[in-house]
């Protein structure tokens, strides 16, 4: 993308991830394919916004974020971040040694608080493993900070001592928040984190990510599936689908002004908590498409009911159809969506 | 209501698993109706009972667990009702209704086929079970009720593993398996849970196609508020092994009673309406051993009264609208 994009905090140029796919041979294994589970996508993401990356499962949003953090290789392109001790580096092909820097200033919260929380460990062993690892705090001070961090997410501090298998779920992501947050991270990846969580107990965390975002001045990358949580925490929103971006916009454009026949289908498809609003589309028809084997030219155009015969031989590039508001279809200006 | 549109007749249900630390009343008391041909939703959070109930109608519920008290009166096509609950786990007679008139989906497609057979075996078996047909004849109901159900190909798909198959798939293998005797009655815990927002729109909408088709009632069990407007007739919200609210979808959604039902619409993000910050219920659903006395939601109420809010029946505030509070008509004005 090339809109002016001065003020980002991480910017995200051709990126891409491909997985082998093997196949046991005579004497070897040989690659036969690859699954392409990002496939050259650009984004950034500004100082202190909230980007929302959305999308069904298996269309990249997931692997993205852990490119983002080399948690994988990328196969191709670059991811620039500017660090706060390093300056601008690009993440894609920073030696590991300087990733061990980066990392406290990128952190993530997982979706799962069950499986993401180490069990023979207390809260305050969880708390301050950051600060031990990255030597910051006297070890004397770390207590107090863990303290801080706990009541800074909603958790008494005498809780300290406990392990996790004592707390619900909604307690348990406010546990791998403060672990995230310990280190004063500039970005935060936020894979999923009410999912898993019941729906009374969603609220409490999104206005916990809310209010921390404000309090501290953190940026946010938030990953999720859910239209409606994305909706409500993000200022941009990036759509994808098998591993290419096809919608870009603020979140108030993309729910109002859609420009994207699948972004338009993902809308139309989310339930709503109204009897009287009825849907009233047909549901997309189809699957998604296999990322080992996408079809030719546009990859949504075998469930797109728009789909024209250009649509079939030629991949439609992500551009500009309004200011500020990109989508990767040939005809968004023809089209009148809605849902 | 008609008492010969009746399906299900579930009262005062009462299911207890005794675990070694203490009794966990999974189900107290609830009571309600199935009507054929209608959706009745099930909604609630975690550990509110909503799957064991639907467990106990099918005769499923696991060891510890067991139906303590209460009736299950299914209606069937003939005769005099029949009581779900007396019948042993086992008995010729559950098993008859289970499958037969009675049908079950899951939440996760996954784990309700087998790896090792194919999907073909696996939907002959269950055909075979329920319907005196040749392997032949079985096959071609499988067949049919594939295409039914939307499934590309289903005469290829007989030869095909679970693996192959795609979550949006697989759930459609279930309800193919699920209609093959017709059921009256199919209940659908969670069904689309597990899926992709584009798939769950497609396996709805496919669910009200069949419904309107066989004429069957459907028990929909999910935590999603959005999926319960859109497929229920009639709702019942539960917290913590007791129905709190019961009434129509639109009483739910536009003149909710409850306090909890109140809260719950308030606090879920819409993709339609946009608000600064979210209500919040305070604090978790209680641990299922130590439910709080008196009223079991009241320690997360905005609109708790001590000494007021007791152990609450359920009344009827209007017509067919039920509601556990004993705050309920102080609070309606």
């Amino acid at each position: 993308m090339t809109e002016n994009n001065a003020d980002a905090l991480l910017r995200v140029n051709h990126l891409a991830k491909h997985f082998p796919i093997y196949r046991q041979g005579f004497l070897r294994k040989r690659v036969v394919n690859h699954v392409r589970a990002v496939d050259d996508i650009s984004f950034h993401i500004r100082q202190g916004e909230v980007l929302g990356l959305v999308g069904e499962s298996g269309c990249g949003k997931t692997t993205t974020g852990r490119l983002i953090l080399r948690a994988l290789d990328p196969t191709a392109g670059e991811v620039l971040f500017r660090d706060a001790n390093l300056g601008q580096v690009d993440l894609a092909k920073l030696p590991r040694a300087e990733m061990r820097t980066v990392w406290q200033n990128i952190q993530l919260i997982f979706q799962d608080p069950y499986s993401s929380l180490n069990p023979r460990m207390t809260l305050e062993q969880i708390v301050s493993e950051p600060m031990q690892n990255y030597q910051k705090y006297a070890p004397a001070q770390r207590r107090d900070k863990v303290a801080e961090m706990l009541q800074l997410v909603g958790l008494r501090p005498e809780y300290m001592s406990r392990y996790p298998h004592a707390f619900s779920g909604g307690q348990r992501q406010r546990i791998g928040i403060a672990r995230a947050l310990a280190l004063h991270p500039q970005l935060v990846i936020c894979d999923e984190p009410v999912s898993a969580l019941d729906v009374s107990v969603q609220a409490q965390i999104l206005n916990l990510l809310q209010s921390l975002r404000a309090q501290l001045g953190l940026t946010y990358l938030f990953i999720s599936h859910d239209l409606s949580v994305v909706r409500h925490l993000s200022n941009r929103v990036v759509v994808m689908y098998v591993g290419k971006i096809v919608e870009v916009a603020s979140t108030e454009a993309l729910f109002t002004d859609v420009q994207h026949p699948y972004t338009s289908a993902l809308l139309a498809s989310a339930p709503t908590p109204d009897p009287r609003a009825k849907r009233n589309s047909k549901p997309l028809a189809g699957e998604v498409a296999d990322p080992a084997n996408p079809p030719r030219g546009c990859y949504f155009h075998p469930r797109c009911p728009f789909a024209q015969e250009r649509c079939k031989v030629e991949p439609p590039p992500l551009r500009e159809v309004k200011p500020d508001h990109w989508a990767s279809c040939h005809f968004s200006e023809k089209l009148a969506l809605q849902h | 209501m008609n008492d010969n549109n009746v399906l299900l007749e579930v009262k005062n249900l009462r299911v207890s698993f005794a675990l070694t630390e203490a009794t966990v009343q999974a189900v107290d008391g609830v009571t309600f109706t199935i009507e054929a041909g209608k959706t009745l939703g099930i909604v609630g959070e975690s550990g509110c009972g909503k799957s064991v109930t639907a467990r106990a109608i099918l005769g499923m519920v696991r060891p510890p667990g067991r139906i303590t008290a209460g009736e299950i009166l299914y209606h069937g096509k003939s005769g005099a009702p029949v009581d779900l609950a007396k019948l042993p786990p086992n008995s010729q007679e559950i098993r008859s209704v289970r499958w037969g008139d009675i049908a079950m989906i899951f939440q996760e497609p996954m784990t309700s086929l087998s790896p090792v057979h194919t999907i073909g075996n696996q939907m002959i078996e269950a055909i075979q079970l329920h319907k005196a047909v040749s392997k032949r004849d079985a096959e071609a109901i499988s067949v049919d009720m594939m295409k039914r159900v939307g499934l590309p190909t289903p005469e290829r798909l007989l030869s095909r593993y679970r693996h192959e198959l795609s979550g949006g798939m697989r759930q459609r293998v279930m309800i193919a398996m699920a209609l093959t005797c017709s059921p009256r009655l199919l209940i659908a815990d969670e069904p689309t849970t597990a899926l992709d927002v584009t798939t769950q729109a497609q396996i709805l909408d496919l669910m009200r196609e069949l419904q309107a088709e066989f004429q069957m009632a459907i028990m929909f069990i999910t935590h999603n508020l959005g999926v319960i407007a859109e497929m229920a007739d009639e709702v019942i919200v539960m917290y913590l092994g007791k129905e709190v609210e019961v009434a129509d979808v639109d009483t739910i959604f536009h003149n909710a009673s409850h306090p909890y039902t109140q809260a719950l619409l308030r606090s879920i993000p819409r993709h339609d309406v946009v608000v600064e910050q979210l209500a919040t219920i305070e604090g978790t659903v209680p641990d299922p051993t130590a439910i709080p006395s008196g009223c079991a939601f009241h320690p997360r109420c905005q609109h708790y009264q001590r000494g007021v809010c007791k152990v609450p029946s359920l009344i009827e505030l209007s017509d067919n609208h039920y509601v556990r509070c004993a705050r309920a008509l102080d609070l309606k004005h």
